[in-house]
């Protein structure tokens, strides 16, 4: 691509739907599907009379999410109405919060291509979800399902310069939210939206060029590609003197391309002013500490700790992308942390996408695995065998322990048995022990194959080839 | 019957002078026979009955309202039971669920025998903006019975139910409780939940009693207050039993006269009701302080740009897309579908309230206008907490005049907005204010005093009030062919 | 705050747009003079000195209670029963796009 001294400057809005059982301000399930406006109240559809009481959970998970981003909580943060009219917004408000957030001045940080980033998050706060509208040529449909659904809008900083560090962004984003519980991360149900502000400066420039706004992106490779491509297109616009409007686009992923939403935008004015069916919302500094003190370990942390037990950077990255796979490995990690990353990454994965099943489905439990490891490491098997062992776990669920001794797979390490085996094996191939004899060692490895064979690969492959390479010397 | 008090009738449903279906029936007959000349009534509970039935066949009279009618102004929602706000807009519109006060006075024993007119949306103080027309003043059918809750006031005037419930955003309950002579608290910000009651102003509205005497007030009040789980802005506050506590003297009572409030051109014979009441107390041992509180003079022009902005934002759920009126004519754009829904359905004073709200809260005045408002809002509240430390209960005009002839004042809204002047401020610093009916004019309408107390002190207010009506008796005297 | 002008009558418009009402030439007009005469009367509280202080939005002191995260189930028929139009259990709109 061809940037020439142009610079993209890209900010991110992200919606985070938070997994509480009810809605931010009333009794109706919060839960994703239900029949069509089933899920709803009077509070939620916006009837007459109706008011909001603040979810406790809700207000817990965006204390939770403002503490993993490093935020400073608001101890008194405001709610306050946002006004636009929409169909599928039932009071002719959204309950959002303006200038009292309750999470502000934090940071996330992650790695791209091997460096380290941070970017500064500016805001995080609480609001509800609208309604859902579907169209259909001379008329829409309004579901309010999803109307009053807690989200934290996360606002970062404009100060990230690719595509691809935004996206890196926005996956780490998802992967800190799905670690600490408050929310599923689902791209396609809409858990987890991203809004893109990309905007374009010459290099060296302090001012912001025009902003324009790309709503609604389903995946991250898709976030990646619609930021090039809005990025070359604000390029294009500037090279070409065509003027860049302030503007909100869509991403159309079949095209790969950027398209205007609306031909014009009108100035928003929101009218935002304190929610006075609300009280100020109050946090005690003990609630905080609260939450702090049950905050799970952060990915961040975790990988870090996976290398200081021995595994290599890629891998703890790797393990750590989703919080299933890091709890999978830690159980699984035994005495062994290393063999445990190892089977992970090359078996089980493999396993798990070519069934295409996730972690929390697989058929081998990590305490199994464990034991398998253990198996191996207390010499009872072999890695050869253990493979086998492995598939046959994945196949029936079944306990290492219990394969190995129904196959009667342990692995023969009596010096007397193995001698035998490797005396007849010897006997059986005399040209080819002779030519070893007379130099040529590489037949070696035939007689360890035969000689493997011979014991259906259980005898102890240490053992064995002491043994062979005793008799044939002769 | 209609002659009863509350409490009375209660006590007779008690002691099996009658049940709760023959007083049921004698309101519901009285309505249907006076109801056609007041017109305070929008819409009766047609199962009135089958829940007076219901209520004699359960047998439990313990609750404090057991077996006793009450009116509900048309803001409040009733399950199943239609609620308009007195406006097109929801002309048709059945609510899915009770409002907690419904709830509540249904639980301590009342029959609601119907709905109140109001002004729409509670938005006026004549009784005149009401999509049902004009309610009639039973003392005399060319007045008004005050507003917003004039439906309220005059059904009660008018001997058509015992107790009534008004809401009261600026004067709603007390204005028209005066005009038509009879006693409406507007409680302490927060005593009363708001839930289910359709918004004026958020941080204004409270729902109150409106009855013929102070204990009938201190009875339904009692029953409606408290903490609600679906009311953010309810208070912890413990609900004292206020009608058994009532005290017999005033020894010793500090009855605080504002200044301010005895400069404005107030009319004669409201002139004369007040310096009789604070006549009647003082005899009575209460002593008079005087108090400053110079922010009052703002009130009326705070009170305007809060509620209407709250009203703004309150009244944005009109849209004509889940519930409420939708124009027939096919809509050009969606902004046209809410603006010929809204347009059409609202009448010229909501229209013109949310039209000042919308400036008020639109970019660049915000600051100038509402948190501008809000700002004097605090300083004026403070004004009045500490002018409670000299003082127990202040006591003030309701209104600067008795009721006015129905049409006189409609082309003029900023001299009915002045109306207010008295009302507002309590309001305003979240304060409990009661009218107390005392004497009429010399044209034979009725006159009462307000009573305000600090956050809280509804006691203090029944106390006075108890006083004013055993002197004057003025609630007493039925309009005549009543 | 400076004196405020007699509001135009564009600025009427504009805020008839904003809060979605049709109004008549005549209505516009009548409010046009209403609403310059309450923001005029308004002016008279510029003079008092707001330095510092906090606008206040609920009166009392109220202590905070929030609601715990428990779902009710809601009888939705009740709602859907004054819809002015739907389909099937969806609310029924002119297209908004």
């Amino acid at each position: 691509m061809a940037f020439n001294d142009y610079e993209a400057v890209i900010g991110l809005e992200i919606h985070v739907q938070l997994q509480t059982n009810s809605k931010l301000f009333c009794s109706s399930s919060a839960h994703f599907g239900g029949g069509d406006n089933e899920h709803t109240c009077p509070n939620c559809t916006g009837q007459p009379g109706a008011l909001p009481v603040v979810n406790e959970k809700a207000v817990e998970f965006g204390i939770k999410t403002g503490l993993a981003l490093n935020c400073s909580i608001r101890k008194d943060s405001v709610f306050a109405r946002k006004q636009y009219f929409y169909p599928d917004l039932p009071r002719g408000y959204q309950i959002s919060q303006f200038d009292k957030p309750l999470c502000e001045n934090g940071y996330l940080e992650f790695t791209l291509e091997g460096a380290p980033k941070r970017v500064t998050i500016e805001r995080a706060h609480m609001e509800e979800d609208a309604g859902k509208s579907t169209h259909h040529g001379d008329y829409s449909l309004i579901n309010l399902n999803r109307a009053g659904v807690p989200l934290m809008e996360i606002v970062s900083a404009p100060e990230m310069r690719s595509a691809q560090e935004a996206a890196e962004y926005a996956r780490t984003m998802r992967k800190v939210v799905r670690y600490i519980g408050v929310c599923d991360g689902n791209l396609e149900e809409g858990s987890l939206r991203c809004d893109c502000n990309v905007s374009i400066r010459k290099r060296g420039d302090s001012k912001l060029g025009t902003k324009v706004e790309i709503k609604n992106i389903n995946s991250f490779r898709f976030i990646e590609k619609a930021i090039e491509f809005e990025i070359q297109r604000q390029i294009d616009c500037k090279e070409t003197g065509e003027p860049i409007v302030q503007e909100t686009r869509l991403y159309d992923p079949d095209k790969n391309r950027t398209f205007s939403m609306r031909t014009k935008e009108e100035a928003h004015d929101y009218r935002y002013f304190p929610d006075p069916d609300q009280l100020v919302l109050e946090i005690e500094q003990a609630q905080i500490d609260a939450v702090k003190a049950a905050m799970p370990e952060l990915p961040a942390s975790r990988a870090k700790r996976f290398v200081e037990q021995g595994l290599s950077e890629f891998d703890a990255q790797t393990l750590t992308q989703e919080l299933e796979i890091a709890d999978y490995f830690e159980r699984a990690a035994g005495k062994n942390p290393k063999a445990a990353a190892n089977w992970i990454i090359s078996e089980l994965m493999r396993e798990l996408n070519e069934s295409k099943r996730e972690i929390s489905d697989s058929p081998i439990q990590a305490e199994q695995l464990a034991q398998l490891i253990a198996l191996i490491d207390a010499g009872t098997i072999s890695g050869k065998i253990a493979k086998t062992v492995f598939a046959e776990m994945w196949s029936s669920g079944k306990n290492p322990d219990v394969i190995v001794k129904e196959k009667g797979l342990t692995q023969i390490t009596d010096t007397g048995a193995i001698e035998k085996i490797v005396d007849d094996v010897i006997a059986a191939n005399p040209a080819q022990a002779a030519e070893y004899r007379s130099g040529k060692e590489k037949v070696f490895g035939f007689f360890v194959g035969q000689a493997m064979k011979a014991s259906k690969g259980q005898a102890s492959p240490d053992v064995m080839n002491e043994i062979l390479r005793k008799k044939l010397k002769g | 019957m209609e002659q009863l008090s509350l409490l009375e009738i209660r006590d007779g449903v008690r002691a099996k002078k009658f049940t709760a279906v023959e007083v049921a029936q004698h309101f519901l007959d009285r309505i249907s026979k006076h109801d056609k000349a007041i017109n305070s009534f929008v819409t009766i509970n047609d199962r009135a009955l089958e829940e007076a039935k219901a209520f004699d066949q359960a047998g439990d009279f313990s609750g404090s309202l057991a077996g006793v009618p009450i009116a509900v102004k048309d803001l409040l929602c009733t399950d199943g039971l239609k609620t308009t706000a007195c406006s097109k807009m929801l002309a048709n519109y059945i609510p899915p669920y009770d409002a907690s006060v419904v709830t509540r006075l249904k639980k301590a024993g009342a029959i609601v025998l119907g709905k109140t007119s109001l002004d729409e949306f509670a938005m006026g103080s004549s009784n005149e903006n009401s999509f049902f027309g004009p309610v009639k003043n039973p003392w005399n059918h060319d007045f008004v019975p005050g507003g917003s809750s004039g439906g309220s006031a005059a059904a009660l005037a008018a001997r058509l139910a015992p107790g009534a419930i008004g809401t009261d955003t600026g004067g709603s309950i007390r204005q028209p409780a005066s005009f038509c002579g009879v006693f409406g608290i507007k409680p302490t910000y927060g005593r009363v939940s708001r839930y289910g009651i359709i918004s004026f102003a958020s941080s204004l509205d409270q729902a109150g009693p409106m009855a013929r005497t102070t204990k009938d007030c201190a009875i339904m009040l009692e029953a409606m207050s408290g903490k609600c789980k679906n009311d953010s802005t309810t208070s912890n506050e413990a609900v004292p039993q206020w009608s058994t506590k009532i005290r017999q003297d005033l020894k010793g009572v500090r009855i605080g006269l504002p200044r301010e409030y005895f400069s404005e051109s107030i009319d004669a014979d409201v002139t004369k009701a007040t310096l009789e009441a604070i006549t009647a107390l003082k005899a009575r041992g209460a002593m008079t302080v005087e108090i400053n509180l110079p922010l009052v003079k703002h009130a009326v022009s705070i009170y305007y740009l809060i509620a209407t902005s709250e009203a703004s934002s309150n009244l944005a759920r009109y849209d004509g897309v889940r519930f409420g009126y939708r124009s027939e004519k096919a809509p050009d754009s969606l902004d046209d579908f809410y603006a010929s829904n809204r347009g059409e359905a609202f009448g010229s004073e909501v229209k013109r309230r949310i039209m000042l709200g919308t400036y008020a809260l639109s970019s660049g005045y915000y600051d100038a206008y509402y948190s501008k408002a809000g700002q004097v809002r605090r300083l004026l509240r403070d004004e009045f907490l500490e002018a409670f430390e000299t003082c127990d209960v202040i006591l003030s005009p309701v209104a600067t005049t008795p009721a006015f002839k129905i049409g006189s004042r409609i082309s003029n809204p900023l001299e009915m907005y002045l109306n207010d002047i008295f009302t507002t401020s309590t309001n305003l610093a979240g304060l409990p204010g009661m009218s107390v009916p005392v004497r009429f004019s010399s044209t034979g309408l009725p006159i009462g005093v307000q009573l305000m107390a600090t956050h809280f002190n509804e006691q203090s207010i029944f106390d006075v009030s108890a006083a004013l009506e055993e002197d004057f008796r003025a609630g007493e005297k039925a309009p005549h062919g009543i | 705050m400076s004196k405020t002008e007699k509001l135009t009558l564009q600025a009427v418009q504009k805020v008839s747009k904003l809060a979605r009402l049709k109004l008549t030439d005549s209505e516009m007009t009548s409010i046009q003079n209403q609403l310059s005469a309450v923001l005029e009367n308004f002016e008279q509280i510029a003079q008092v000195n707001t330095d510092e202080v906090r606008p206040l939005v609920t009166p009392t002191e109220i202590t905070q209670v929030l609601r715990p995260d428990v779902v009710e189930d809601f009888d939705s028929e009740k709602i859907l029963a004054n819809a002015p139009e739907k389909a099937g259990r969806l609310f029924k709109v002119p297209p908004v796009v």
